[in-house]
């Protein structure tokens, strides 16, 4: 351990002139500052000048403000950090790419969420066509009766079969609209439900989590004393009840839902925020000075993604579903064409002999719902550097 | 000359691990006497507490396997036993000690019950008899107010307390031999001195007592015999006395110098990186030469007297000098602190 | 303040002297009356129902270059002393003061400058490094928390660490689960090391470690001390690494040092009855039957409801006989393990038959009791607990035997006596005490 140098490295540090440049200027906050002025311009602009139309036609909404904001949300803390932490980064996704099936969940979900945001570009609404209603897909006939058959027509007067032809490939629903272009509306409802949740319900959950955990006392005791409040309360019925006497809309189903989702994803982090404070490393920083903000952020939170992590994603999965049932019951936003909705026009009298119409958009539903699960799994498991093989 | 009470031929039980599979015993051979207490002393990874676990066939099979050996008991060899044979002797033939009593015992019922829980599965007694047999028998490990006790949890006794609860299950069934796992690691050093005691007590009346430490000092204070382990293997075996007076393989003598400020810093080996032949400990030996790699381990010879202590080194076979390897090991003799 | 022995500064200060005076005078550390207690709460207002008197009342200093280690079992009040000295735990009392200023009153600039000058390593290196960060970015963590931008800096101070504590730069970059307990806590030496500290506190540093890895951590923080003059502070209960490594000693009994001194002197030589016991429950390494001391009773009191006067008395091979008792040191010291057991519930199986009526026969066989004791009212007093015991009668044991066989150890709280350059809290080395000298 000799020197012949001179004093060892660490002892030539002149500790008072260590000057520490604490900036509140962050790149995530600055991008999240800038993305919410722009958003907040579009809106006056919107409300004040002329109407504005995001990706082609499409007409802006109270949900699609929120969505707005939650994508300026995730951009700021999900992409930014992602993009300066890149040799972090690359260490996760190469312990994903040893991982088939995550990558494809992954994948899917990209095509999805793509699909959602750029469909509208991509397809004009065709307007309701009742007399192509009931077509079925190419390589496939009915006889349910078609109006307008696109297809060859076999069959006698009382007997028509209608055969699929390839400008409808996927069949079209009983209001004539075609069933590519429900699977895109009902992939932008998903895209909704998922980055809304994502944007407000997470970072909810996660704050009141880590602060319960870390203050205790009374403030703990009054968090959860609300969390276990508003646990006790069905969604559902918060959801009818305003779908009845306020208005139907996909914006009150997450406002309800998510509302009352992140309460169980908040106990779930402070449980996990109370044993990890205990833990050595915390100690040992806590010791050298760390500031309990910056402990919770660098060496709390990141070991608290494994179970926060699945949970997560679970409870996006979750949401789908509900979006889809409700629909599926008929309590919700006619204009949006989610799966549910679509899924349900299919489940009438002839549900086997229409199977295209509720079938197709069932599978990218349960597609959607396992890839996510999927995708939190290994999400998981790849975040954790002790999977690294 | 009686039976061992134990005989263990050329155990090897190998551990599938992620990164391939360790030999965590790979050809240990020792006997038991009765009344006698042989301590497996070795550091973490050393196999020792595989050992024990293998002999009843408690190691849990995966990861775990049995590869090789014999283990002689009461006329069976156990790894070849059935499995109610098996049963029959755990506890009554043979009954295990840890070193944490909180997980050895069960949180969920009282500790008295727990005594006579094993009482009853081996021996013929139950109800009322059974449980004053387990009230004495807490008053024998030195539990004060057994009666009262009886019917407290786990979690309501401190370490100490607990460890000889844990103590009084093993023993509930009168077992021939107890393998004890470290039984005073975890606790304080004057609730050590008193299990010591009550532990040496216990090969009074014959029973025999296998006893893993990593400790020398709690192996000076109850072994017999001592089997010295390193990398699976045993490496020096002999009278405690011998032993400790003059230890004769170089990982022993690094042990004892362990207890001294005098350590040869070395790069300590990672369990994996431990080779499979030869002698194990040729990595980290400062006097390892050509002929200690390859086939089996070095064959145990004396140290020093021809009935004294043996250890597996090429050093103590012809052509070697050994007193290269005995400057260095200042056993006991050579200066203890107390 | 009493003399504790304090090493010699190469200031040439007077030992033991805490006054105010240059600051070569001032120790490193200071530790005056320093106590902690929790307090044991019930319902939803928690209200305050007991104390657990975790640390009560302790005091030593820690000059420079210095080595002290706490010595004690579980429950005496080692890492809770350790944790306040570091100003991680609050003190309900006392005062910790660090190179003169008092821990509790820093703030700001001042704090932080403690927070660097004084570093903690944790007993368990499993858990002492963030699994998500490699082991280079928890190592230059300190530089980091306390400003050092440039990154090439704390890289070339990170880099000569990790050679100085034996591993090479490029593990710099792996995750702490690829390393062994004892690299991890080398590496736990080098991340206390790159703010360049003035003390560490060390908790249980070696205790998870094998002994040979043990030996090697030991001798690299032993380095350190020696090379860099950093003064530690040892938490330990294994007596062969206080042995090995400290100046000084302070050995804790349920919250209060008992004896605090040179290393050698009460390691060879202890003078308090606790530290006695605790030396003598430590096997030899020599093999060979073995005796080790008896503590009276063997169960170790509740910190919450410590034993009055001395907090040892009840277990305490030395306690004094009452002034007045006509008793030999054998008959005695069997009367108050008899007492003793009595009063804290130590009761042997026997006592608590609850068909057979147990003749006192019997009782006075298991507390070893001799027939005829010379002094008449400890006689008397020690038949009537006996038959009470027979009859089941616990408490009316206790209070006779309380009655007759009363001893200063419980009525008075003993202070702190200098002897032979140690301090020692007994009242058997108390001279106001009238009491025969420990033999």
């Amino acid at each position: 351990m000799s020197s012949p140098d001179g004093p060892p490295q660490f002892r030539r540090v002149d500790w008072d002139e260590v000057d520490r440049s604490r900036s509140l200027v962050t790149p995530e906050r600055a991008a999240l500052v800038g993305g919410l002025l722009f958003v907040a311009a579009l809106y006056w602009y919107d409300t004040s000048i002329a109407h504005v139309y995001l990706i082609g036609e499409w007409n802006v909404d109270p949900l699609d403000w929120a969505l707005l904001v939650a994508l300026v949300g995730l951009a700021a803390y999900g992409v930014v950090p992602t993009v300066r932490r890149r040799e972090r980064v690359a260490r996760v996704l190469g312990r994903l790419r040893s991982r088939p099936v995550t990558l494809a969940a992954g994948g899917y979900l990209s095509v999805v969420v793509l699909a959602g945001l750029l469909g509208p570009l991509l397809y004009q609404d065709p307007g309701l066509q009742f007399q192509y209603a009931n077509h079925p897909p190419v390589g496939f006939a009915t006889d349910v009766g078609v109006d307008e058959c696109l297809g060859t027509v076999t069959g006698d007067v009382f007997d028509r079969t209608c055969h699929g032809t390839l400008a409808f490939p996927l069949g079209t629903n009983e209001r004539g609209l075609p069933m590519s272009y429900l699977l895109l509306t009902g992939a932008r409802v998903a895209v909704y439900v998922l980055a809304v949740t994502a944007a407000f319900v997470l970072p909810l959950a996660t704050v009141v989590g880590v602060v319960a955990g870390l203050h205790g006392g009374l403030v703990d005791d009054l968090l959860m004393g609300y969390v276990d409040l508003q646990l006790c309360l069905p969604a559902m019925i918060v959801y009818l009840v305003a779908n009845t006497y306020w208005h139907t809309s996909l914006f009150v189903l997450l406002v309800t839902f998510g509302l009352f989702s992140w309460g169980g994803i908040a106990r779930l982090v402070r449980s996990e925020v109370l044993q990890r404070r205990e833990a050595g490393h915390v100690r040992v920083a806590r010791g050298f000075g760390a500031p309990w903000r910056y402990l919770a952020r660098r060496h709390i939170l990141p070991n608290v993604t494994s179970t926060l992590v699945p949970a997560v994603f679970q409870l996006l999965a979750l949401l789908l579903l509900v979006e889809a049932g409700v629909a599926f019951l008929g309590f919700h936003d006619v204009s949006l064409y989610s799966w549910g909705a679509t899924i349900s026009g299919g489940l009438g009298g002839n549900a086997y002999r229409v199977w295209w119409m509720s079938t197709f958009p069932a599978l990218a539903l349960v597609a959607a719902m396992v890839s996510l699960k999927l995708l939190g799994d290994g999400l998981r498991d790849a975040l954790d550097p002790r999977g690294e093989r | 000359m009686s039976d061992p009470l134990l005989a263990v031929e050329g155990l090897r039980t190998h551990v599938d691990a992620e990164r391939g599979t360790i030999r965590a015993v790979d050809g240990v051979d020792f006997a038991v006497e009765r009344g006698e207490t042989v301590c497996l002393v070795g550091e973490s990874g050393s196999g020792k507490s595989v050992t024990c676990e293998s002999l009843t066939g408690i190691v849990p099979q995966p990861p775990a396997r049995i590869v090789d050996g014999t283990v002689r008991f009461d006329g069976t060899d156990l790894l070849t036993a059935t499995e109610s044979r098996l049963r029959s002797v755990r506890g009554d033939g043979i009954a295990h000690v840890f070193q944490n009593p909180q997980r050895a015992l069960d949180p969920v019922y009282p500790v008295g019950d727990q005594v006579v829980e094993t009482m009853t599965i081996h021996r013929d007694v139950s109800g009322d008899a059974a449980r004053e047999r387990a009230v004495e028998l807490l008053d024998d490990v030195g539990i004060s107010r057994p009666r009262e006790r009886f019917d407290e949890y786990p979690h309501e006794l401190s370490g100490g307390m607990a460890q000889r609860v844990a103590l009084a299950v093993a023993l509930a069934a009168d077992p021939d031999l107890l393998i004890a796992d470290e039984p005073t690691t975890s606790v304080d050093v004057t609730v050590q001195a008193r299990l010591l005691e009550l532990l040496s007590d216990l090969t009074d009346d014959g029973t025999g007592l296998l006893w893993v430490t990593h400790d020398l000092r709690v192996v000076a204070a109850v072994a017999d015999r001592v089997l010295v382990m390193y990398g699976g293997t045993i490496v020096e075996r002999g009278s405690v006395e011998s032993v400790f007076d003059a230890p004769g393989h170089p990982y022993t003598g690094a042990l004892f110098d362990s207890y001294r400020e005098s350590t040869a810093a070395g790069q300590r080996t990672a369990r994996e990186d431990v080779p499979t032949d030869g002698c194990r400990f040729r990595v980290e030996c400062p006097h390892a030469v050509a002929d200690c790699a390859g086939g089996e381990q070095p064959p145990f010879r004396p140290v020093d007297e021809a009935d004294g202590n043996r250890a597996s080194c090429v050093y103590y076979g012809p052509g070697y000098d050994a007193d290269q390897i005995l400057a260095d090991a200042d056993g006991v003799a050579g200066g203890d602190d107390d | 303040m009493t003399d504790d022995g304090a090493a010699d500064t190469s200031g040439g200060s007077s030992p033991g002297d805490t006054g105010t005076g240059a600051t070569t005078g001032d120790p490193l550390l200071a530790v005056e009356d320093l106590e902690k207690h929790y307090p044991i709460t019930r319902g939803i207002l928690r209200r305050e129902v007991g104390r657990v008197r975790a640390v009560d009342g302790v005091s030593f200093e820690l000059r420079e270059g210095e080595t002290l280690a706490l010595v004690g079992e579980s429950g005496s009040g080692k890492t809770t002393t350790a944790l306040s000295v570091l100003g991680m735990e609050t003190p309900t009392g006392g005062t910790v003061s660090f190179d003169g200023d008092p821990v509790s009153e820093l703030s700001g600039e001042s704090l932080r400058e403690f927070r660097r000058r004084a570093q903690l390593i944790v007993q368990d290196p499993n858990d002492a490094f963030n699994p998500r960060t490699t082991v280079g970015e928890a190592v230059a963590e300190p530089l980091v928390v306390h400003g050092m931008d440039d990154a090439d800096r704390r890289e070339r101070i990170v880099t000569d660490l990790f050679e100085r504590v034996g591993l090479s730069a490029a593990d710099a970059d792996r995750y702490p689960h690829e390393f062994s307990g004892g690299e991890k806590q080398r590496l736990a030496i080098a991340r206390a090391l790159t703010v360049d500290p003035d003390l560490i506190v060390a908790d249980e540093p070696t205790s998870a470690l094998d002994a040979r890895v043990r030996s090697d951590v030991l001798g690299l923080l032993a380095d350190i001390r020696d090379r860099f003059g950093v003064s530690i502070l040892l938490v330990s209960h294994d007596i062969d690494t206080v042995r090995r490594f400290c100046d000084r000693i302070a050995v804790m009994y349920l919250g209060e040092i008992v004896e605090k001194g040179r290393a050698e002197g009460v390691l060879s030589a202890p003078e308090h009855p606790y530290t006695r016991v605790l030396l003598d429950s430590v096997p030899d390494l020599t093999p060979g039957e073995q005796t080790f001391a008896r503590p009276l009773t063997d169960s170790v009191p509740d910190p919450s409801d410590p034993p009055d006067g001395c907090r040892f008395h009840t277990r305490c091979p030395a306690v004094i006989a009452p002034v007045d008792a006509d008793l030999s040191r054998e008959t005695w010291r069997r009367l108050a393990a008899f007492r003793f057991a009595v009063e804290t519930g130590d009761l042997p199986g026997v006592v608590e038959d609850p068909d057979e009526r147990v003749d006192a026969e019997r009782v006075r066989a298991v507390f070893d009791l001799p027939d005829r004791i010379p002094d008449e009212a400890a006689d008397s007093a020690v038949s009537d607990a006996v038959a009470a015991l027979a009859r089941g009668e616990v408490d009316g044991a206790r209070q006779s035997l309380a009655d007759t066989l009363g001893t200063v150890c419980e009525r008075e709280a003993p202070s702190d006596t200098s002897v032979d350059g140690r301090t020692v809290r007994c009242h058997r080395h108390d001279p106001a005490v009238e009491t025969d000298p420990l033999e």
